[in-house]
């Protein structure tokens, strides 16, 4: 499995969670906040642990080849280009939460 | 004289000839143990364990858990039926397993991640003591007259400061001399060392070191058959994410190499070797003393171990930044929160309210999801509506421990100077920005017109890798978010490169945290971080924690 970091602005939030709640994902997935000047909300993050599957979806979705969902392209696009991700191999870090730190701090975001 | 039956020290009964599954008494189940058995009577509270309540992969309880699947469900073994579940795909924690004694930390331990200028392939397993060690048969493709070196790597961890060692099986074949390092040949940095083995007599060689990284020692072991186990054991002092374990043979001697790659090869292998069976532990070097120990098999998830001809038990692993297990309370709990882990177990007061819901994981109540990064892999957790007894202790801890759990961690000696602030002027600690000790006894700390106020002391006594346990109480606050009151740890005062822990809704009182030391004696901060920010604090106390023995 690969760890992955994914991280949308505040006001992607909704639209990214209901994008994961049609892939099956349940509801809020995107329930960590961050900040970048310290002080107010600025995104939301998730760690999950996902397939090569998830990865070529994320590249199709890039390239312009949509999962079937109940979104409609432009939507699905939008979460796309806005969503920050960042992914780690096994062994790659020491821990799930060594990923995120260092993953989010790529980003200058820090946990809110 | 009269003997005494000890029923909860009792591994296996029997009555006659027929082993025995349980002992009851009008009713009442005696033996074995059980934390439900500490319900018995009504009380309050729940127990999760994942071997015995059930692992769900659907919140509904239906479809069992197997490792390495995400956990929806686990079930409430205290009769209580507070069973604890995850909706959301992203927030589940993972079911894993281990023995008892689990070791080996790297990932896919079976084969290898990378090959060098070459190709792998499956090759005929190896026998150490009888237990069988996988292997893959390295080919190289390298060409005569270039400068390169060529081999199997495996990646593992590396975290400042923490003592380590690995080692790998090899078979040379025809190849006359081993190479064994602990960074990856061809690009390596400056992390441990390499040593060569020439197979005609086992004679063993350092041919290279890396500055201030390669304090351990080495070992190769001839197994008979042509099967070697090297080990390298070393502690790297400066913070990295992973470094790469290297297997390569040749019939070429190289005897010392200083520059900055150990690019020196000029021809390939005599001939394919074979290498496999991969480990890394941390901690002491068991594997140079005169028994080594026993390789493991690690899955794609590091929280998948198992040990040939021994029994493993089932864990579970939270990522520790948005996994968590939900359910809720039908009655008000005051009492004790038992979480055990692998690394170790702790023991706290909680008092939650009626119909409040129980998180396990993170968006816990500060003191159980912090606990929970001091314990590592849980397997075991409880709430119970009473403080329970030293015997109840005991018995529960054997209980966890008999499930790979350690034992509580004990606190070591203060190692804050002036923790409660009773010598006048913050003596022993360090200011900046609004940092008032005008008041005996207390500090005041605030953050005026964005300035942070903090105060700061260098935490002696610790080396990198020990846990430590922040204890301090809060008596006044005005923080409305995490991120406003804050500690940090560094190299130096205000540096931040080990990280923040936010505890800006702890709440007034006594409160906990848990840091792994990054480095030795790391700085320690206390930050008012954003703006309008005031914490009184009335002591702040650093303790290295050890996980105690089972009872």
């Amino acid at each position: 499995m690969i760890s992955a970091i994914l991280v949308v602005p505040v006001d992607l939030r909704e639209r990214a969670n209901f994008l994961a709640l049609c892939l099956g994902w349940g509801p809020d997935s995107y329930s960590v906040p961050l900040t970048i000047d310290g002080e107010t909300i600025s995104h939301f993050a998730c760690r999950a642990d996902v397939t090569e599957s998830f990865l070529a979806m994320i590249s199709d979705a890039s390239n312009g080849i949509f999962p079937s969902i109940p979104m409609t392209p432009q939507e699905i696009s939008a979460v796309v280009v806005g969503l920050l991700s960042d992914f780690a191999a096994p062994g790659q870090y020491e821990s799930a939460r060594s990923h995120f730190e260092a993953a989010i701090a790529r980003h200058g975001l820090a946990p809110l | 004289m009269s003997a005494l039956l000890r029923l909860d020290q009792a591994h296996r009964l029997f009555y006659g000839a027929d082993e025995l599954s349980a002992v009851y008494r009008d009713g009442e189940r005696l033996w074995p143990f059980g934390p439900d058995l500490l319900y018995a009577g009504g009380g309050a509270g729940f127990v999760i364990v994942p071997e015995i309540g059930g692992v769900f992969t659907d919140t509904a309880g239906t479809t069992p858990a197997s490792v390495p699947s995400s956990l929806a469900r686990v079930n409430d073994i205290s009769g209580n039926g507070i069973d604890v579940t995850q909706a959301t795909a992203a927030q589940r924690p993972v079911l894993g397993r281990a023995p008892v004694s689990r070791r080996n930390a790297i990932a896919n331990s079976h084969v290898a991640d990378a090959v060098l200028l070459g190709t792998v392939a499956a090759a005929a397993s190896a026998l150490d003591n009888g237990r069988t060690i996988p292997m893959e048969r390295y080919t190289s493709t390298s060409t005569p007259a270039t400068l390169v070196t060529t081999g199997l790597h495996k990646t593992y961890p590396m975290l400042a400061g923490i003592e380590w060692t690995i080692s790998a099986y090899i078979r040379p074949l025809a190849n006359r001399y081993i190479y064994f390092g602990s960074n990856g040949a061809g690009g390596q940095s400056n992390v441990g060392g390499i040593i060569r083995i020439d197979t005609t007599n086992d004679s063993i060689a350092l041919v290279r070191t890396f500055a201030n990284t390669f304090p351990g020692a080495y070992k190769i072991q001839n197994l008979g058959g042509g099967l070697y186990r090297a080990t390298i054991n070393g502690r790297y002092t400066s913070q990295t994410n992973s470094k790469t374990i290297s297997v390569w043979c040749s019939d070429q001697l190289v005897t010392t190499n200083t520059t900055a790659t150990f690019n020196v090869f000029t021809q390939a292998p005599n001939g394919p070797f074979d290498a496999g069976g991969w480990q890394y532990e941390e901690g002491a070097p068991p594997e140079l003393n005169p028994d080594p120990t026993p390789w493991q098999h690690v899955g794609a998830a590091t929280s998948d171990v198992t040990e040939e001809d021994t029994p493993d038990f089932p864990l579970i692993r939270f990522d520790n930044v948005d996994d968590r297990l939900i359910g809720t309370l039908p009655g008000a709990v005051s009492g004790d929160l038992v979480i055990a882990g692998k690394n170790g177990s702790l023991i706290e007061s909680v008092s939650l309210a009626s119909g409040s819901a129980i998180l396990v994981g993170s968006g816990c109540p500060p003191v159980a999801a912090r606990a929970l990064i001091a314990v590592g892999d849980l397997v075991g957790a409880a709430v119970f509506n009473k403080t329970l007894s030293l015997d109840e202790r005991d018995r529960l801890m054997r209980y966890f421990g008999k499930r790979g759990a350690k034992g509580l961690y004990q606190l070591g000696p203060e190692l804050l100077t002036n923790p409660s602030f009773d010598v006048a002027g913050g003596a022993g600690w360090t200011t900046s920005g609004l940092a008032d000790f005008s008041t005996p006894g207390q500090v005041r700390i605030a953050d005026v017109a964005a300035t942070d106020g903090a105060i700061s002391q260098q935490v002696m006594g610790v080396a990198a890798g020990d846990l430590i346990c922040v204890e301090y109480e809060i008596v006044s606050e005005n923080s409305t978010i995490s991120n406003s009151f804050r500690v940090r740890f560094g190299a130096s005062l205000g540096s931040a490169g080990d990280g923040d822990v936010l505890i800006g809704l702890d709440p007034v009182g006594v409160n906990k945290l848990y840091h792994q030391a990054r480095r030795d004696n790391p700085f320690m901060q206390f930050l008012a971080f954003s703006t309008g920010t005031e914490v009184v604090l009335n002591y702040i106390s650093a303790k290295k924690m050890t996980a105690g023995a089972i009872p």
